[in-house]
């Protein structure tokens, strides 16, 4: 059976005292795209440069395809990991990041690279200190796609983008994926607007796992009932809820869906990522 | 082998308008040095001396001003001074984007040091042949005379061209070695270097605060003269042994091979490294 994309073996990891990784236990399998989502300080960019062999972590394992990535250049040259911010140097143009992707990325398409310059409307000739932060984003984006590489993480990768740009990223994302199957973990804040593309959810907070899940599961676990107050808390009972939200003379509450709801009368959706993501980042638990 | 190489363009593309850029600035140099030669010359005619010596001869113009000679590797030194910026250059600023472009640490390093190698031939054939042969091409256009033929445009009339060019090459690897090695030693551990300098400065201070300054000095004197004694009888002959004109060769082998060894020392300095 081949190796999981990524593998953590109580990963752990400290900066002096304060602890970035707590024991992770974690899988990512291939040829899906994952949601990494934690708070800010929860151990992402710990993580992230971790597998890209930044450092060694304190203790514990990460391996990427069955092997540790650092100072081997076997698993390495399966990964393409996009930072949020100083992965270019400053005075470099696009065009030599391109040449320099072309160089060192086995699978890298120059057709696409090219064919996403324009999509972004960069101009290869710019150098890296005068792209706005969209721009330098774009970049980054165009990287991780073009690399194909069977292992593609992406951290925070819309930050700055116009909407129009972050359509593109994500519809780019999930159509690319489709025809050169590989796995895509994408770590960003913009939760709802990018779920739609994850297949799976991995969130951590304070350096621990909180959930890892399936979208489909994540979506059929719980719901936002959402109506007048009286009739959904009516509806409700006494079960726990997730969240609360007023609007005016409206109410939403989200809940865990049980065989027996009876939500007549009153709008009923998934809950949302994002409500789901504040529900355990503030000491909620799924079960 | 793909990924060094890789990284051994990637530099190549990095730092083509610093090299081309001194370059061209050593050119300009060396031909507004000869042309103010000629000018201040004036009546004088220049002949290249085929023996490769600065020298001074009558010619049937009456007096000739020898300009310095072409073939003397002196355009090597100057770009040396290159060699070393971009090493420097080369050490810290694309380790992140190395990294961040999946990298190992020992393809960054041996990209990095081909790229120096090549470059080093590259400026020591340019320093040491083309632009030699520019000059003295540019002389016999200019109507100067040029004793020896052939053999005096192409090598000046120098009979030691490749081995002066070989232990030119050697003190250049001695020099991205060393360079290499001392940028990262002071990359990683600045901060202890910086602490260990102080330490130091403050037990002098305190040391000279303790001890009685006027036996102090004349014992260091003393010391002093022993180790002077020392140097005078066994250290400088060997040293004017070592440095002789025969021993040429084993200066250079050993420059390289110092040099080599640091590259191979820089490894374990720049593995342990974070890049975040």
């Amino acid at each position: 059976m081949d190796a999981p994309a990524i593998e953590l073996i109580n990963l752990h990891h400290k900066y002096g005292n304060a602890v970035a990784l707590d024991n992770l236990n974690l899988t990512f399998n291939e040829n899906k795209i994952y949601g990494l989502l934690g708070r800010n300080g929860a151990g992402k960019s710990t993580l992230i440069n971790i597998l890209i062999a930044g450092f060694k972590p304190t203790s514990g394992k990460a391996l990427i395809f069955g092997e540790t990535p650092f100072e081997h250049a076997a698993p390495l040259s399966k990964l393409c990991v996009v930072r949020e911010k100083g992965m270019f140097p400053p005075h470099i143009r696009i065009s030599q990041v391109l040449k320099a992707c072309a160089d060192l990325y086995p699978n890298w398409d120059k057709a696409y690279a090219q064919q996403l310059l324009q999509k972004f409307y960069l101009n290869p000739r710019k150098q890296f200190k005068q792209l706005s932060r969209g721009m330098e984003s774009s970049l980054g984006l165009i990287v991780g796609l073009a690399s194909r590489a069977p292992l593609t993480v992406f951290d925070e990768p819309s930050l700055g983008l116009d909407s129009v740009a972050r359509e593109h990223f994500y519809q780019e994302l999930v159509r690319d994926v489709d025809e050169h199957p590989r796995t895509v973990v994408v770590s960003t804040h913009m939760i709802d607007e990018a779920a739609r593309c994850f297949s799976d959810v991995v969130i951590i907070d304070k350096g621990k796992v909180l959930l890892e899940s399936s979208v489909k599961y994540l979506q059929k676990y719980a719901v936002t009932v959402s109506g007048k107050e009286e009739a959904v808390k009516a509806a409700l009972g006494g079960r726990e809820i997730l969240f609360e939200q007023r609007l005016s003379s409206m109410y939403a509450a989200g809940v865990r869906v049980q065989e027996d709801d009876d939500f007549t009368g009153l709008e009923v959706e998934p809950l949302s990522l994002q409500q789901l993501f504040v529900y355990l980042t503030e000491g909620g638990a799924v079960q | 082998m793909t990924t060094i190489l890789g990284v051994t363009k990637y530099y190549e593309r990095r730092r083509r308008w610093t090299v081309l850029i001194c370059i061209l600035a050593t050119i300009a140099i060396s031909l507004i040095a000869m042309f103010s030669e000629l000018h201040n010359a004036q009546r004088v005619m220049v002949s290249i001396s085929p023996s490769g010596v600065l020298e001074t001869t009558t010619t049937y113009h009456g007096y000739v001003s020898v300009l310095s000679d072409p073939s003397n590797l002196s355009y090597v030194g100057t770009l040396m001074f290159l060699v070393v910026v971009l090493t420097v250059m080369s050490l810290h600023r694309d380790r992140r984007f190395l990294v961040s472009l999946s990298v190992t640490r020992y393809q960054q390093l041996l990209g990095m040091y081909l790229y120096l190698i090549c470059m080093a031939i590259g400026l020591i054939l340019l320093g040491g042949v083309l632009l030699p042969i520019l000059t003295r091409a540019l002389l016999l256009v200019l109507g100067y005379p040029l004793k020896g033929g052939w053999d005096t445009l192409l090598t000046g009339g120098n009979a030691n061209m490749a081995r002066d060019l070989f232990v030119n090459f050697c003190q250049m690897i001695s020099s991205i070695g060393w360079f290499a090695l001392i940028g990262y030693v002071v990359n990683r551990w600045w901060k202890v270097l910086l602490i260990l300098m102080g330490a130091g400065i403050v037990l002098l201070i305190a040391f000279l605060n303790l001890i009685n300054i006027s036996s102090f000095v004349m014992n260091f004197a003393d010391s002093l003269l022993d180790w002077a004694r020392w140097a005078v009888d066994t250290v400088i002959p060997w040293l004017e042994e070592f440095f002789k004109e025969e021993n040429i060769l084993p200066q250079a082998l050993t420059a390289m091979a110092s040099g080599v060894v640091c590259m191979i020392i820089s490894y374990p300095v720049m593995r342990g490294m974070r890049v975040t």
